[in-house]
């Protein structure tokens, strides 16, 4: 790793939320709940939804990359109220993930194969891209700030704890929403860290490299 | 004769409900929650422009009528009622 | 205090060219590369007009001077000439290059390949499966160029590669790095192609924002970069300084997947953040490279945003995509180097196929070219699927 990763940042910014899904398993700040997942990715992500008890039809017009990043949101947020504390204008979304909207653009592809069968839908080409769950989640949650959307090939845990951190001290920013969701058909995981400015005698979890590592290492394992 | 044309009509709104409700993934709605009357978009089911353009893909692919304006679609897919006398007047 | 941002090199690939010099010649005599598809086969090729780079991929590959496999993407080879060509104009020797980072832009990645490809795999062929991730043309890049310090790649749409620049420039004034390569690439696939005509945005004939008859936008290709350099780096080589990034910005719109609000918030918070950002004044800006897809979402509320801004002291503007095509991921880039050409030059390129403005919001962009233009400040825009909205500024020196 380049040696910058190592630079000290300051101790301003707090892990005030976290939410992590994976199969079988959601966690809320490192308490667990259980999922009934049978292999039945949609089912799966639909249960969760229904658990929720929120109602929000558009959650069915998501392909499975937004329907995780909606309810990994819905977790991370629960019993926050953001727009209490900042203007839209201040929240911004740091994400990646290692494969891109590439279940999507499967899906899309094959609606282009066959020119005796050839019906493209709309609703499917416009999820064939990462940062449309960015868009999502700002229309959910009114988030009207800076995002940015990463392909790395796995959670490169000190450089978005060091982009987040920088975007936070230099600008008019207060407050960052950090992620990492990724899903193929093979598999699927999603992280989120609720980034806030916050006196560092109240916080819990400093932003560090080390502390969203052991998060999900956690989580992982559990 | 207005017999069989009711009834055609009654058939093809019923289905053109459960396609509705099936492409445009209304998974909480059944065929009773859409009046055949009510406006699709806005109010009503509160569709988007997204799902005018798949209702344009279902009129070609399942009724084989092609509409090249998007803006015409506005009109013909109002509500069920209109659609399906689009479909009626066009087949 | 944070160092000053530089753009010290500039290069790009497009359909009305294969470096800076062909670029800015087209422009100055209105040629635009808006045409019948010819390098990419589809059932759409007669119908649907789009600016592609004039040259296959084995004739790219040549420029380069490289033998390529199934592995090498389209997109991957045009952002290689790019970000050779911008190297070279920023006179940065070999030895010099390790201490740069890369940040570049792509929505399709090695589509291209995989595409023609994953039908019919085969031991031979089937190392294009590595290349189809957004990641690999900046990898391809970055070992083309020997850059090692730091290798990122970014993907949000159309507004990718101002986000590309964006990122570079953060990490420079946050000391991360000295020197970053930022732009991005995007080659046409039949895979775009028909995704933007089952939205029904693609115009059957060449595209033309801004006015009130417009039907759509033609899809383009080709990359560019920019080299960016701190005040720090670039000392005993201020020769080289093209321009300044002065300000910067990005806001999300918050209202749907694909269409812009009625009220252009996203577009107009992104520009009157990137003015605030950059210290200056909405007055300061002499020129606006919209993003003017010919869309008639897009323009119309691209117009709004410009008239809520602005006003009645709405700058000169024009959107360049009757010139080059929406290229997508590299849009950002391509116009930004249009914008610092318009700079350089003090000419303005205009917005062709104008005729009459929108009826709901009558903006009028220039139309013929104009030159010696006193410029200092030029903005650009460009706003992506996901409600993802860039403004950048540069400004003389």
């Amino acid at each position: 790793m380049p040696q910058y990763y190592s630079r000290k940042m300051t101790n301003k910014y707090c892990i005030t939320s976290f939410s992590m899904i994976g199969k079988g398993k959601v966690s809320q700040n490192g308490l667990m709940k259980k999922y009934a997942y049978t292999g039945d990715d949609l089912l799966y992500l639909k249960s969760i939804y229904k658990s929720l008890g929120i109602n929000y039809p558009k959650f069915y017009k998501m392909d499975p990359l937004c329907k995780l990043a909606f309810l990994s949101g819905e977790f991370l947020l629960e019993g926050i109220d953001l727009k209490s504390k900042y203007d839209p204008s201040q929240i911004a979304l740091v994400f990646s993930n290692s494969a891109s909207s590439l279940f999507t653009d499967i899906n899309h592809t094959n609606t282009i194969l066959d020119p005796d069968q050839y019906f493209p839908k709309p609703a499917v080409f416009v999820y064939t891209l990462p940062n449309i769950m960015l868009g999502e989640l700002s229309i959910r949650h009114t988030l009207k700030g800076e995002n940015v959307f990463f392909v790395s090939r796995q959670f490169d845990a000190g450089f978005m704890s060091e982009y987040t951190h920088d975007l936070l001290n230099t600008t008019r920013l207060k407050a960052c929403i950090v992620g990492w969701v990724d899903y193929l058909d093979q598999g699927f995981e999603s992280a989120m860290f609720l980034i806030e400015n916050m006196d560092a005698a109240k916080c819990g979890d400093l932003l560090s490299p080390e502390n969203l590592e052991e998060k999900i290492h956690t989580f992982a394992n559990l | 004769m207005p017999i069989f044309k009711n009834i055609y009509m009654e058939a093809l709104i019923k289905k053109l409900k459960t396609e509705i409700i099936e492409i445009l993934n209304l998974e909480d709605l059944e065929i009773d929650d859409i009046n055949t009357d009510d406006p699709l978009f806005n109010e009503g089911l509160g569709l988007d422009s997204i799902d005018a353009l798949e209702l344009i893909v279902l009129m070609e692919k399942e009724y084989g009528i092609k509409i090249e304006d998007p803006a015409e679609g506005k009109k013909i897919f109002h509500s069920v009622k209109t659609m399906a006398e689009f479909i009626s007047k066009n087949q | 205090m944070p160092p000053k941002v530089f753009v010290t090199g500039i290069g790009i690939v497009s359909a009305i060219g294969l470096n800076v010099s062909e670029n800015f010649s087209s422009l100055k005599s209105l040629k635009h590369g808006i045409g019948v598809l010819k390098n990419l086969r589809t059932i759409h090729s007669p119908s649907l007009p789009s600016g592609e780079v004039k040259l296959s991929n084995s004739e790219l590959a040549e420029i380069l001077g490289i033998r390529i496999g199934p592995d090498f993407s389209r997109t991957a080879l045009l952002g290689m000439i790019a970000a050779r060509e911008a190297l070279q104009n920023a006179g940065i020797e070999n030895n010099e290059r390790r201490k740069m980072g890369i940040v570049s832009a792509t929505s399709v990645g090695g589509m291209d390949r995989t595409e023609l490809l994953y039908r019919d795999i085969t031991p031979e062929n089937q190392n294009f499966i590595a290349s189809h991730v957004c990641g690999d043309s900046t990898e391809k890049i970055a070992d083309f160029l020997q850059i090692t310090d730091f290798v990122s790649t970014i993907s949000t749409a159309c507004s990718s590669s101002l986000n590309a620049i964006m990122a570079g420039a953060e990490m420079i004034k946050n000391n991360l790095l000295d020197r970053v390569i930022a732009g991005g690439s995007d080659a046409l696939s039949k895979f775009t192609l028909n995704g933007f005509n089952s939205l029904m945005i693609l115009d059957k004939n060449h595209n033309r924002p801004f006015d009130a008859e417009r039907k759509g936008l033609n899809l383009g290709e080709g990359a560019a970069y920019l080299v960016l350099e701190s005040e720090n780096a670039v000392k005993g080589r201020e020769d080289k300084i093209c321009c300044e990034l002065k300000g910067y910005a990005n806001a999300n719109d918050a209202y749907h997947q694909t269409a812009s609000s009625n009220n252009g918030e996203g577009a107009f918070r992104a520009m009157s953040k990137a003015i605030q950002h950059g210290g200056l004044n909405i007055s300061d800006i002499d020129y606006i490279n919209a993003h003017g897809t010919g869309t008639i979402n897009n323009d119309f509320t691209e117009a709004v945003a410009l008239n809520r801004l602005f006003g009645k002291d709405l700058p000169l503007f024009s959107s360049t995509k009757p010139f080059t095509g929406h290229t997508l991921g590299a849009a950002g880039v391509i116009e930004s180097v249009i914008s610092i050409l318009t700079l350089r030059n003090k000419m303005i390129f205009p917005n062709l196929n104008f005729c009459k403005p929108i009826l709901e919001m009558p903006l009028v962009p220039v139309t013929e070219r104009m030159e010696n233009v006193p410029i200092k400040n030029v903005l650009t825009n460009s706003f992506g699927f996901g409600g993802n909205d860039s403004t950048l500024i540069f400004s003389a020196v």
